[in-house]
């Protein structure tokens, strides 16, 4: 078989590609691609941490209580870190393929990037969960309770229930965030992974 | 504008490249029109940065696997066909030649992903250079690699 002659043969007609041209050109179609995708999730992010960055400040004028107004802000010292974080990989984006880079290199670039943003999302659930638990746990309580924090917390068996929902909340929602990074991008990455393998072998 | 109709062109002139590749790793028709139509728009978002010392061909080509070998894609279901050897061999007879053709189509799609890359680079003229600058591997690598991936295509022409 002449192979050269034989993959010219391989579909020759053109099908949709030149319908599709014009759509392009003048931007269409939305893109599929995994880095768009990965951006427009960490600008999602960063709007909803700045949101809640923002009702946490209002907080700390309406909370009087000084043991609640300092876990809160400890989480909003997370939740401004987690701005600045998300900010930083948002500008290292590259969410166009590139036309320079090999394939090799580009398929661990993209490999990276995706690791990185995992890893940013595992950071913020360990950094911001403990303190909002404690926080929001505590409020609550002395809201329901009518007394203050200190009275509330050394009521007995609270400091138990709390140690508990830290204990048990704290990896249930890490664990979940990691579950939920896999779940999008778990096969992807390991067919990207794969792929490297091959062309390192 | 000019750059519009100059990119659509070029596009237009090469646009069995993109064809003819996708083709090799889209699982169905529905991921073959995805991956083409977003094949074709990184192709002009990188427009602007193809400044022309290297041949179109190539700088699609890699446009082409860098997007088709990051996207993220569907299984595909392997398709086993008995009887690949029962077709007949290449002749000057357009009948067979097409038969020829997806002979080598099937084949190649049982290739894993990488080696198709690389081979229907070869196939589609380049030499040992240019894929190993596509593809980030060394010239030499490259033609260590495409000698296993053309036994391996020996096999599956041959022994299924």
């Amino acid at each position: 078989m002449d192979l050269q002659r034989a993959y010219q043969g391989m579909d020759t007609a053109p099908g949709e590609l030149e319908t599709m041209l014009d759509g392009v050109v003048h931007g269409r179609y939305p893109s599929d691609h995994p880095m768009t995708k990965l951006h427009r999730a960490l600008r999602i992010n960063l709007v909803w941490t700045v949101v809640i960055t923002v009702g946490l400040l209002a907080l700390l004028f309406i909370i009087p209580e000084p043991l609640v107004l300092g876990l809160f802000g400890v989480l909003l010292l997370f939740c401004l870190w987690a701005i600045v974080d998300g900010m930083r990989l948002l500008r290292s984006f590259d969410v166009a393929v590139s036309s320079s880079n090999s394939v090799l290199v580009e398929m661990q670039r993209q490999h990276d990037m995706i690791c990185r943003w995992m890893r940013v999302q595992e950071r913020v659930a360990l950094g911001v969960y403990p303190f909002s638990i404690a926080g929001g746990f505590t409020w609550g309580g002395m809201a329901g309770s009518g007394l203050d924090a200190l009275s509330f917390l050394r009521t007995p068996a609270v400091g138990v229930v709390l140690a508990i929902c830290i204990l048990v909340l704290v990896p249930l929602c890490y664990f979940v965030t990691r579950w939920l990074s896999k779940l999008v991008f778990g096969r992807h990455l390991s067919a990207l992974q794969q792929r490297i393998g091959e062309l390192r072998a | 504008m000019a750059e519009e109709e100059r990119f659509l062109q070029l596009v237009r002139e090469h646009q069995r490249i993109i064809h003819r590749l996708v083709g090799l790793y889209a699982a169905d028709k529905d991921e073959r029109k995805d991956l083409e139509q977003e094949t074709l728009m990184q192709c002009w978002k990188a427009w602007p940065g193809f400044r022309g010392d290297a041949k179109f061909s190539t700088w699609l080509y890699r446009i082409c696997l860098n997007t088709i070998l990051t996207q993220k894609r569907r299984p595909q279901v392997v398709q086993r066909h008995d009887g690949l050897d029962q077709l007949p061999s290449a002749s000057d007879d357009p009948s067979h030649r097409q038969d020829d053709s997806e002979r080598l189509h099937r084949a190649m799609r049982q290739l894993s992903e990488t080696d198709r890359a690389m081979l229907s680079m070869h196939l589609e003229g380049f030499d040992h250079a240019e894929i190993a600058e596509v593809i980030g591997i060394t010239a030499n690598n490259v033609g260590v690699k495409l000698h296993r991936i053309k036994n391996r295509l020996a096999e599956l022409l041959q022994a299924h």
